[in-house]
């Protein structure tokens, strides 16, 4: 067996009754009549995870996570389809779920391990081990209601971290102390890796799921949207996160006055943007760092002498961030003609996973006013091969020196 | 793959998950397995059950002392000087004890045989009014721990047992102290843990219903308080059954199953004169014994056939 956890079908339905009240109803209803809503968490979500790797679950809030963690973890059940753990598995859906205020951190730790399913004996047995892990001191003797949630917090991370499992769920639960003690929670994760536990991580930090997750399944409205190599999917995710809220036009128009208009004129315009790839006329919008890329725009200017015109070409990003901007003018190329097409040639695209909007301007000699604009028929994505972080690939080498030890050899 | 998301591989003895096999109106058979694997937790969870209610108070443990002792003192003073009167209908109980000619002896034979009653009824109510709880007060486990959750009303009820029993050694030191000990042949006091075990599955039972009930019915806890005080008096715990008025409805008694337990500790705790190679003695036993399991068993049907959907409900 090659995997240690499969999925099939999972579905997860929730009832939500407006009153207490419609529930009875309901049940003297014999059935016969509904007076809930009804709400699909899942619906037929299947995948494998492979014995030994780490899978990252992300997705927006609401979207389904924390119902497959719980469904997997045995808490909760699913309305229909299969799974199946090949191991033991245990779960941190909560640091300290089982705590009790007024007893002692000694007495939870141990009642905690209880819990997961220890011994008494074994865990007095590991006792010293999560003791020291916790960094709690003298306070392991007080009731948890003096602790501070970090303290609490950190207890309930170590008693979890001391179970040995094949399969580790970990729900979100690494914001846990300080610095120093959130860098010990990592590197005890990191420690499951090495050991070749299989673990299924859930978490809103991008950066953490990348770091840890070999694969990374992306949860939106109950379905999976993407499922694959952690960094293509984790980037995909920013992307579609990004482009939720957009309003690329507006950013553009705001940035460069419309040039005065007479009506009885005819003013520069665009007639067409088209991106493609060089030497080919078919338009594309998906690439990958490392592409030639062609923007191509269509222009007429009926009155080219009355009208000099410079022709920009910017990518925005989903977020309205402007990556990069191109213009004739800044370039000191000259747009003659009363029509024609302005090629932008880029011979390796810099971007990085991302959605980008590519718009394209009319400007005027003094590149101050806005003739006219438009943006491309769709926006540009890019999706990184690689495993790479950012907005653009920069140059770049490694050069390690490693210093000298200091003359302590005899 | 296996059906329905259960773990396919054995989980070793350490079952963080509780695994099943019977349908939910079989479940009672393989309780006994479920609650053996997880004994360390009924344990710690009972231990954790008793040691909370004291937790924080200076004389602790020793309440459970305490509160009976004092308990009793109120008995043999309200029913001596504020309500003595009507204690001949009581004759044919306190005659059992001994000779109830002296005053003073009759009102300390009263205050005996109200707290022999009173003992059982409190672990009982107190702990079926517990366990309404017991599953919404923890939903925390419920949500975050794969969690066997019929481990926790069986804490609570092992908990109010073993309060029970600490009120029962005060009893036995009143017995002793009103000359009563060891009149009742010690031998019978052997049957003793029988009904603290029978005790144990009719309120594990009851316990699990209601329990469950309340997760979906938040009402249950609040009609509970009324019912229980309401049960309290229906069952002969401040009245004797040989009250000449009640004669009439003696038969409706049986139907009352805390009837029968009461009657059960009554012959083994104050009946001296008991008769345990008679059917009579034992007649209580049995039908509060039979009461118990099949209690049990629509508990455990009904607690399994829901426990599914609890994580989602509360």
């Amino acid at each position: 067996m090659n995997h240690a956890i499969e999925v099939r079908g999972l579905s997860k339905k929730y009832k939500s009754y407006p009153t207490p009240g419609h529930r009875i109803l309901e049940a003297l209803y014999l059935g016969r009549r509904a007076f809930h809503r009804e709400h699909w968490a899942l619906r037929d979500v299947g995948f494998d995870v492979p014995k030994g790797s780490a899978l990252g679950i992300i997705g927006a809030n609401g979207a389904g996570k924390s119902t497959l963690m719980k469904i997997l973890s045995g808490t909760t059940f699913q309305t229909s389809g299969t799974f199946a753990c090949h191991g033991r598995v245990s779960s941190m859906l909560e640091l300290g779920a089982g705590f009790h205020a007024e007893f002692s951190g000694r007495e939870n730790l141990i009642m905690n391990g209880i819990m997961m399913g220890y011994s008494r004996r074994e865990m007095l047995k590991k006792f010293d081990e999560i003791w020291e892990f916790s960094e709690l001191g003298g306070f392991i003797e007080e009731p948890l209601r003096t602790y501070s949630s970090g303290m609490a917090m950190r207890l309930g991370f170590s008693v979890a971290v001391a179970v040995d499992p094949e399969i580790l769920i970990i729900d979100e639960i690494f914001a846990v102390g300080d610095m120093h003690f959130q860098k010990k929670c990592i590197d005890k994760i990191y420690e499951f890796r090495e050991r070749g536990k299989t673990i299924l991580f859930c978490s809103h930090s991008l950066y953490d799921i990348r770091q840890l997750c070999d694969q990374a399944l992306w949860v939106r409205d109950g379905q999976i949207a993407r499922y694959g190599e952690a960094t293509l999917v984790t980037n995909e995710y920013a992307a579609f996160e990004r482009s939720l809220d957009v309003d690329a036009q507006a950013v553009i128009e705001g940035d460069l006055p419309a040039a005065p208009r007479d009506a009885r004129e005819q003013h520069p315009r665009i007639t067409d943007v088209r991106v493609h790839r060089p030497g080919s006329e078919e338009e594309c919008y998906e690439y990958s760092p490392g592409d030639a890329i062609d923007v191509a725009v269509s222009y007429e200017n009926p009155d080219p002498s009355r009208y000099p015109i410079h022709i920009g070409i910017g990518f925005l990003r989903s977020d309205q961030t402007l990556c990069v901007a191109n213009s004739t003018q800044f370039d000191g190329v000259a747009v003659p003609g009363e029509s024609g097409t302005a090629v932008l040639h880029v011979p390796r695209l810099q971007l990085l996973s991302g959605t980008f909007v590519v718009f394209c301007v009319i400007l005027d000699g003094p590149g101050i006013h806005r003739y006219d604009n438009r943006m491309a028929k769709q926006d540009l994505v890019v999706l990184s091969r690689e495993r790479n972080l950012g907005l653009f690939a920069q140059d770049h080498r490694w050069k390690i020196e490693v210093a000298r030890e200091g003359g302590s050899s005899s | 793959m296996s059906e329905g998301g259960s773990v396919s591989a054995p989980l070793g003895e350490r079952a963080y998950g509780v695994h099943r096999r019977l349908p939910p109106i079989l479940a009672v058979f393989e309780l006994p397995r479920i609650l053996w694997e997880h004994r360390e937790l009924v344990k710690a969870m009972a231990r954790r059950s008793l040691k909370a209610r004291f937790r924080g108070s200076v004389l602790g443990l020793l309440w459970p002392l305490i509160h009976p002792f004092c308990l009793f003192w109120i008995y043999l003073f309200v029913f001596s000087r504020i309500f003595p009167g009507r204690k001949e209908f009581f004759a044919a109980e306190l005659m059992l004890l001994g000779d109830v000619s002296q005053s003073l002896r009759e009102n300390y034979y009263f205050a005996v045989y109200l707290f022999s009653g009173i003992l059982a009824w409190t672990a009982f109510g107190e702990a079926v009014h517990r366990n309404a709880q017991a599953i919404t007060g923890n939903g925390n486990l419920i949500k975050k721990m794969a969690f066997p959750s019929e481990v926790m009303p069986l804490a609570e009820c092992l908990a109010t047992l073993a309060i029970q029993v600490f009120g029962t050694t005060v009893f036995l030191g009143f017995m002793f102290l009103g000359g009563l000990w060891p009149s009742p042949s010690p031998g019978q006091l052997l049957i003793w843990p029988i009904l603290l075990a029978l005790q144990l599955l009719f309120t594990y039972g009851l316990s699990l219903i209601v329990g469950t009930l309340q997760v979906f019915l938040r009402d249950t806890d609040h009609i509970l308080g009324v019912l229980i005080t309401f049960w309290m008096f229906l069952t002969p715990i401040f009245w004797s059954v040989h009250i000449p008025e009640l004669q009439g409805y003696v038969g409706y008694f049986e139907w009352n199953p805390m009837y029968h337990l009461v009657q059960a500790y009554r012959n083994v705790l104050i009946h001296p004169g008991c008769d345990w190679l008679t059917w009579d003695a034992w007649r209580p036993v049995f039908v509060f014994a039979g009461i118990g399991l099949v209690t049990l068993w629509l508990g455990v049907w009904f607690f399994q056939s829901k426990r599914k959907r609890f994580a989602d409900e509360i």
